[in-house]
């Protein structure tokens, strides 16, 4: 009979709590035993994560140390020996990792790390080469070469450190492309697409399919200035605040109707849509573009604008459909309501005055994380909670900053700061703890 | 996980890096030889050390001094530079958006355009009425890595600095020998 795998919260939890289940006399030792035979933690899960971040810790001091020892360019090391110490690191490294990994059974997660190690060592490698050999040749492709040739190496060992650190690359590679050398970088996407969302797919590793669906995000909204002229009374935080939240919303409505891990979907969808709505709640800056009250309408910018908006409108309704028919019934119907609401926020006409424009999206952001808290306690999601409180607090302290800083004296503004920030803390947590309880949960933030 | 697919994923790893030596062992090679006169400045990159950036006589250029085709240039454009024999330094003597037809000895370089500017001229009773059209390219022979230290002596000095660069036939250029008032300089 096929293994069947468990979540790893749950078993990496399932110790401790049994643990507590026979001191309460609810078990005994051996039933606690025979529990947890039924429950192995999956190959790779954290039941001792402090070891592997311990050693993933070790491995960048290691790495920061050699690359530094590298950069000293000593006169003395011939460039021969210097390519050959950096590739008999990077196989000898791979080699150890590959062997605590896989041929022992006792270290596997030093094993993690040294194969990290030797991700880190071939970055290196790029590096030292480009010095040995004066190569001085568009620098973004150091941050492609090492952000991409560590994928192979990732997907092979089923490495989550390597992935994210491909996936930080990757995206530090893009922003330089895009904005320091003013290039499309269509590639950029293609990669998150074809190459690491089906590797974080594979590795379960839900951070990493949340900074693809950031990452999209971000190589897009770069372009956006860049790519063919927009009407000049275009503001770009505007612009850029309507996108985000008509690209939260998709992302976001992708995760009701089930595509990908739900996590990494509602995490990004809310931020992004809630973010965005967040952003339009500001009067204009008259730095960054024209004061002028009117809100430009994204349908009505350059080719390049048109388009992507075109591109995640139909993903909001795609994904829109898709949770309708996943989950038809009335609180998910009223949830897609809202969001197909916020959808005509995004895209809506001029708003009478700039007052009007702020008031509405202030409204939309304070029920849009109603919503959001309501969704979570609804799931039983105890992150969703949180995260809806984190986003609550901060429009909270905005609109504070916003409309007293400079209405009162300084030293009153931050005293009735501080009790309204006591206060309110006392009464989200009573109420947080309200909500866990009615979850089932113990009300500790998880 | 077998130990193939780990050494096949490896084995990528460690053709890259030799495909990094490649591709400038191809130009060192197969290139001929370009002597160009530079000046030093000496900045430092966490990742590679001291390194002395050179910033030569044909990295900028001005439209009234020779001739350009395609112009304007857009920044990060690829162009074509024709480099003529000069004595003892080789000169630009054209700048195109395509790769010319080089005949007569010269030979033909390829660059990135960092930037271009298109001639301004001020409202009248300006401190400085014109400024000609400028042309900044880059060439990836722009950073001489030296030894720890070394970079800050070079700057304060400020030598008479000149490189030999190979230019392959792609026109792809690689830094071969440097030298300080004339002398090659190695530190290994």
């Amino acid at each position: 009979m096929a293994e069947r795998s468990y979540p790893r919260d749950f078993t990496g939890l399932l110790p401790e709590e049994s643990t507590r289940w026979v001191s309460q006399g609810l078990i005994s030792d051996e039933q606690r035993a025979s529990i947890l035979k039924l429950y192995p933690e999956p190959a790779g899960a954290g039941r001792d994560r402090t070891v592997l971040i311990f050693s993933i810790l070790g491995s960048l001091l290691l790495a920061a140390g050699v690359i530094l020892f590298f950069a000293a360019n000593w006169p003395i090391i011939s460039a021969e020996v210097k390519v050959g110490s950096i590739l008999t690191a990077i196989v000898g490294t791979y080699a150890t990792g590959y062997y605590l990994t896989y041929k022992r059974d006792d270290y596997p997660r030093l094993g993690q790390a040294i194969i990290f190690l030797g991700g880190l060592f071939y970055g290196a490698g790029i590096w030292l080469i480009a010095q040995i050999f004066h190569l001085d040749s568009h620098f973004p492709n150091g941050f492609l070469l090492w952000g991409a040739g560590i994928l192979p190496v990732a997907w092979a060992t089923a490495s989550n450190p390597l992935l994210y650190l491909g996936t930080v690359l990757l995206t530090i590679w893009t922003v330089s492309e895009q904005t320091g050398f003013n290039t499309f970088n269509y590639f950029y996407p293609l990669l998150l697409l074809g190459g690491l969302m089906p590797l974080a797919r594979r590795l379960k590793a839900w951070p990493a399919e949340a900074a693809v669906l950031a990452g999209l995000f971000l190589w897009f909204v770069i372009n956006v200035p860049s790519r063919g002229q927009t009407p000049p009374e275009f503001n770009m935080m505007l612009v850029i605040g309507r996108l985000l939240l008509l690209y939260g919303v998709a992302v976001f409505t992708g995760g009701l109707a089930g595509i990908g891990d739900v996590r990494a979907y509602l995490a990004i969808g809310s931020v992004g849509a809630l973010g965005g709505a967040y952003m339009l709640t500001f009067s204009t800056p008259t730095y960054m573009g024209s004061p002028a009250t009117p809100l430009p309408f994204v349908l009505n910018g350059s080719p390049y604008l048109m388009i992507g908006t075109a591109v995640i409108l139909a993903g909001v309704v795609a994904g829109g459909f898709l949770a309708w028919r996943r989950q038809g019934e009335g609180q998910q119907k009223l949830l897609l309501g809202a969001l197909g609401l916020l959808t005509v926020a995004a895209l809506a006409a001029n708003f009478p005055t700039e007052v009007v424009r702020m008031i509405s999206f202030n409204l939309l952001l304070f029920f849009g994380t109603v919503g959001l808290i309501a969704l979570g306690v609804g799931r039983r999601s105890a992150w969703i909670v949180n995260l809806g409180l984190v986003i609550f607090i901060i429009h909270v302290l905005t609109r504070y900053f916003d409309f007293f800083f400079s209405a009162m004296s300084r030293s009153g503004f931050f005293m009735v700061g501080g009790i309204l920030l006591l206060g309110g803390g006392w009464l989200l947590e009573r109420n947080r703890r309200r909500w866990m309880q009615q979850m089932g949960g113990d009300g500790n933030v998880r | 996980m077998s130990a193939k697919k780990f050494w096949l994923a490896v084995a990528v790893q460690i053709l890259i890096l030799f495909g990094l030596i490649g591709v400038h062992s191809y130009t060192l090679v197969t290139g001929s030889p370009v002597l160009l006169k530079t000046a030093p400045v000496d900045p430092w990159d966490p990742f590679r050390g001291d390194y002395v950036s050179l910033n030569y006589d044909i990295s900028r250029l001005h439209p009234d001094a020779l001739p350009m085709t395609g112009l304007p240039y857009q920044s990060g454009q690829e162009v074509w530079v024709t480099l003529k024999a000069g004595n003892p330094y080789w000169t630009a003597a054209a700048v195109s958006d395509r790769r010319p037809a080089v005949t007569g000895g010269g030979i033909a370089l390829k660059g990135t355009v960092q930037w271009y500017s298109e001639q301004y001229t001020a409202p009248p009773g300006g401190p400085s009425p014109v400024r000609p059209a400028e042309l900044m390219i880059r060439y990836g022979i722009e950073q001489f890595y030296v030894p720890e230290g070394e970079g800050q002596k070079i700057q304060d000095q400020r030598p008479d600095i000149s490189v030999e660069a190979m230019v392959d036939r792609f026109g792809r250029a690689a830094l071969h020998k440097v030298f300080i008032s004339g002398k090659e300089i190695q530190w290994h």
